[in-house]
């Protein structure tokens, strides 16, 4: 390294990498990582390949589900490994130098309190990076039996390496802030757990409260990362059925909408959607009365719901149809024809709401939030570090 | 050639003139309710070599501390090098070499690597790195560990690197805390050595430790804290002679036949007249009789506070 002409490298880094890559943990943990990460292929792929065989490869349609449903599991897994990796191995970074009594000889150089923290978010990420790389062969698994485009690939990494930035942030501002390691993983650990699964407890708090119809996009869910690797994930256009964790994370967020049910004599019943199309008759949950059509209805959910009005159309015939309307606006379009039982019907992709905090989409805010809270986080670390200190306690 | 190295041969040592390196007025440091340090004020000659004595908790470490830019005082002002600690750190850190007493070292990292990591963190040119490492090395004597990794050096090994680890930056003061605390007697000869052949390169040392014995033979001058006041400052004889006058001289008689007796006298006046008793009034046969060195933790546990002012 010292003979190509690179800018010099952050001190810190340089020396986190050198000494990292000695560590015999270090190997270890790249093994474990790989190790999780194939058992959990193996599995998923014999899952999938049961649907496979049924059809055979020489069905697209469900080849392409399961390669889909293969990639999602390994992101979802990554994801997961990345947010028990990255608190652990940042919570030490301010924290051990202090606990090795070298923190201030690093201080008292000229080194910026910024290049210090900097250095160790950096090296933390270069081996998060490290991981997520040594796992691409893995996520290529999906590319053989197709479904995954190389997009696709690049948004979901993309997204676990930006949520593996916020988690070091934070960790090394915990790192900075306590004086012991342990204590600065345990509160890393607690923030990363309240980010993925306590935002999913406050969510499941205020549905018990607001009753389950008719909300928009929980906005606190706009701090997990699982959700917004969802909502990038899975696209607002997915229609096909496939098996993954992402489905009922991207569900959530969506703003509740719905589906309706219609029965040979014009009744209408309605609930909310799921995403794919076998969601709309999970999402007609209890008894559903049936409603006339031109009447305003409410459900057995017990949400008000938008009110079908007859479109007088020149077809004529059995065939009439039924327009759903939100307030002014029409948001969906069904025909009723005289076939047999009911007919179910979901609003067509496009018209389906887009998952939208403050106007944003789900995924961006998150990265806006995540960008103040990562932010802040390196702010106080660096604040931490800054000398001389104030402190008066000894 | 590197800075450190040509400097090394300085022909004579400069003389210690009326310059001020370190000048602290009213320094003052508060931890909660308890005062580390208590309205300090001290003036290190350029060029000296400035012992900071005193028991432990006495207020050396935050002294430097403070010197050194990691500590705010609560109040009081200080100057090192000409800048100000609390309002240009870059300034004093850029010119002072701190050595902290804990000897903080990493896993996995050669002798070598330690030092250019440091010369990376004082933002040093890298094609000048070599030779640097090359001349600390020499210069404390570490030439054949430099693939050595640190941990596995032995105290006083570290010690040295750590003291080659302050100097990277060719700092013109050096702040050590404790260097020689944990030493044995061996590393504690080099380490004076180094630390004589330092100040002919012209650096102004302000050296911290509790043993005054230690101090008396290395420093041009020495301060006594306690309780975080200053009780004493001048050249160490100055001192030892006040501390004496007030602790007395404790000579120890060896007699004939393995019998030891101990005792106390104020002055040289009175250590003749006691020998004078021993052999001629009384007839013994005295085979050694020697004067021991004070101790200042002895000291300290004898004198009360103030009473050397």
């Amino acid at each position: 390294m010292r003979t190509l002409a690179l800018p010099p490298l952050n001190p810190v880094l340089a020396r986190e990498l050198k000494q990292r890559m000695r560590g015999r943990l270090t190997w270890l943990v790249v093994t474990g990582y790989l190790a999780v990460l194939a058992l959990i292929l193996r599995v998923v792929y014999l899952g999938a390949s049961n649907s496979l065989s049924d059809s055979g490869f020489a069905d697209p349609t469900v080849s392409a589900s399961v390669g889909r449903s293969i990639f999602h599991w390994l992101l979802f897994f990554m994801l997961m490994l990345v947010c028990f990796i990255v608190p652990g191995l940042t919570a030490s970074a301010i924290s051990g130098e202090r606990e090795r009594q070298t923190l201030v000889s690093l201080q008292v150089t000229l080194l910026r309190p910024r290049s210090i923290v900097l250095g160790k978010v950096l090296s933390s990420l270069a081996f998060t990076a490290l991981l997520v790389t040594a796992s691409l062969p893995l996520l290529s698994v999906p590319f053989l039996v197709g479904g995954v485009s190389v997009v696709e690939v690049v948004k979901g990494v993309a997204m676990i390496l930006l949520t593996a930035v916020v988690l070091a942030c934070l960790a090394v501002a915990c790192s900075a802030l306590l004086r012991r390691t342990q204590a600065a993983t345990v509160i890393a650990y607690g923030l990363t757990a309240a980010l993925t699964v306590g935002t999913f407890i406050v969510y499941g708090g205020q549905r018990a409260m607001d009753g389950p119809v008719g909300k928009a996009t929980p906005a606190i869910l706009a701090l997990n990362p699982f959700v917004a690797t969802a909502d990038v994930v899975q696209g607002r256009a997915d229609q096909s059925s496939f098996d993954s964790p992402f489905t009922a994370l991207a569900d959530l967020v969506r703003p509740d909408t719905f589906g309706f049910a219609v029965d040979q004599g014009g009744g209408i019943g309605f609930g909310t959607t799921g995403v794919n199309k076998l969601g709309i008759a999970r999402g007609l949950s209890g008894p559903v009365p049936p409603v006339p059509i031109g009447v305003p209805a409410t459900t057995a959910l017990g949400a008000p719901v938008p009110v079908p009005v007859p479109v007088p159309d020149g077809a004529g015939g059995a065939s009439s149809a039924i327009q759903i309307m939100a307030g002014d606006a029409p948001v969906g379009q069904v025909l009723v024809g005289p076939g047999n039982g009911f007919q179910f019907g979901q609003f067509p992709a496009d018209a389906r709401p887009q998952a939208k905090v403050a106007g944003l989409r789900l995924w961006v805010a998150w990265l806006v939030a995540s960008a103040v809270l990562g932010g802040l986080a390196l702010v106080v670390a660096v604040r931490r570090v800054s000398l001389p200190s104030a402190r008066d306690s000894s | 050639m590197t800075d450190a190295a040509a400097a090394v041969e300085v022909e004579e040592p400069p003389e210690i003139g009326d310059a001020v390196a370190v000048r602290t007025e009213g320094l003052t440091k508060r931890f909660g309710e308890l005062y580390a340090v208590r309205d300090l004020s001290l003036e290190v000659p350029t060029g000296s070599v400035f012992g900071l004595i005193g028991p432990n908790g006495a207020g050396k470490s935050t002294t430097l501390s403070i010197l050194a830019s990691v500590l705010r005082p609560t109040s009081g002002t200080a100057r090192v090098a000409g800048c100000d600690p609390v309002g240009d750190a870059r300034g004093v850190r850029r010119r002072v070499g701190y050595m902290p007493d804990v000897l903080g070292v990493y896993d996995n990292l050669s002798v070598q690597e330690y030092l250019e990591f440091f010369a990376a963190a004082y933002a040093l040119p890298r094609s000048g790195w070599k030779g640097l490492v090359d001349g600390l090395l020499e210069l404390v004597g570490l030439e054949v560990k430099r693939t050595a990794m640190v941990e596995s050096l032995s105290r006083g090994m570290k010690q040295r690197l750590a003291l080659a680890r302050a100097l990277v930056h060719d700092p013109e003061v050096l702040l050590l805390d404790e260097p020689a605390s944990g030493l044995d007697p061996r590393a504690r000869v080099e380490l004076r050595v180094l630390l004589a052949e330092l100040q002919s390169m012209g650096k102004t040392i302000v050296i911290s430790s509790h043993i005054l014995s230690e101090m008396e033979e290395m420093c041009s001058h020495v301060a006594i804290m306690e309780a975080g006041r200053l009780l004493a400052v001048g050249p160490p004889k100055e001192i030892g002679a006040r501390v004496q006058a007030v602790a007395g001289r404790k000579v120890v008689v060896h007699l004939a036949g393995g019998e030891v007796r101990d005792f106390t006298v104020a002055d040289e006046d009175e250590q003749q007249a006691l020998l004078r008793r021993l052999v001629v009034d009384e007839g013994l046969a005295v085979v050694e009789f020697r004067v021991h060195g004070s101790d200042l933790e002895d000291v300290f546990l004898q004198v009360t506070e103030g009473t050397l002012q």
